[in-house]
């Protein structure tokens, strides 16, 4: 299945377009770079602002960066689908384990935050200065932290080991 | 040359050039990818909040995010030594110091954000002066530029 879909992906000919302008996938990787610090720098803040770091701040207005962390998601899922283009064979055979850790970790991550918001999302949105939130939060917090570091981790390890 | 040199026969240079699964120099590289998202990523969150973004998140307690990115820094100057051991020829990369120099500019525009926009005791009234968004604006600029600069390195320059 992997594999006909490895085939599928070389039949688009996407992958030979890419690589057709020498820019493009250079420029990509740094896009990608950008997103994941867009993206680990507002919800990192968010998270730790649920684990009772920086309590001076109201949650509400805080939550407002994530749309910037959606943003940077949004890149890195277009960006990464483009690598897969130019190279299905490295990610889906060759580290093709990695690569599932490292999908597995982003579906994790979606499932927290689902989590979240079918939760506590309303009690911690009404957080005011100095509010403690509630351990589940935390729990979801220290998660969604775990999980996108897990996620560069197992990104560079496609590329580095 | 004689320097890049000296570091190539050293043997935390040899050690670091042979990993043999993902220690050292896999997870060194990923922790600065990880350090790398908390200064960059903790940063630009604040210049967008400079620049109006989420204007509702009031400024002040927002300082105490400023230990969290001297951390994901030190730990970033510590792996860039350690990648840096690793590929001593990337001192003769020109590309490579246009990376030193946007980085150095995105640290010396965070210091001055701390001094400027932070120290004010007015902070959370009205909006803020021209020159603070400025220098919001060019601190992403700077970091957008580190980022590119390190990617080409791979590429070009070399």
């Amino acid at each position: 299945m992997v594999e006909s879909f490895v085939r599928w992906t070389l039949s688009t000919g996407v992958g030979d377009f890419v690589q057709s302008h020498t820019w493009m996938f250079p420029m990509g990787e740094t896009l990608h770079f950008m997103g994941l610090s867009l993206l680990i720098g507002t919800i990192g803040m968010v998270d730790l602002r649920m684990l009772g770091f920086a309590k001076r701040l109201p949650f509400a207005p805080l939550h407002g960066l994530v749309t910037w962390g959606i943003a940077g998601f949004a890149i890195n899922l277009l960006t990464g689908i483009m690598f897969w283009f130019v190279n299905p064979e490295l990610y889906a055979l060759e580290v093709g384990v990695i690569s599932a850790y490292k999908l597995l970790f982003i579906f994790l991550a979606g499932i927290n935050l689902l989590v979240f918001r079918l939760t506590v999302f309303q009690e911690v949105m009404s957080l005011g200065p100095g509010d403690d939130a509630p351990l589940l939060a935390k729990i979801i917090g220290a998660t969604s932290l775990f999980l996108w570091f897990g996620v560069i981790w197992w990104g560079r390890m496609i590329m580095f080991t | 040359m004689d320097f890049i040199a000296w570091v190539q026969q050293t043997e935390v240079h040899r050690w670091l050039g042979e990993s043999p699964f993902w220690f050292p120099y896999p997870f060194i590289i990923a922790l600065h990818a990880m350090g790398m998202g908390v200064v960059v990523g903790t940063n630009v969150a604040i210049d967008l909040r400079i620049l109006g973004a989420a204007r509702d998140i009031p400024l002040a307690p927002l300082a105490r995010f400023f230990p969290v990115m001297w951390v994901g820094l030190g730990i970033n100057a510590t792996t860039g030594v350690g990648l840096m051991i690793t590929h001593p020829e990337l001192l003769l990369n020109w590309v490579m110091w246009i990376k030193f120099t946007c980085m150095a500019l995105a640290l010396v525009s965070l210091r001055l954000l701390r001094w400027k926009v932070f120290r004010n005791a007015n902070l959370n009234e009205g909006p803020l002066p021209l020159l603070s968004q400025l220098l919001a604006g060019a601190s992403i600029l700077f970091w957008a530029g580190a980022i590119t600069a390190g990617r080409m390195t791979a590429y070009i320059g070399s």
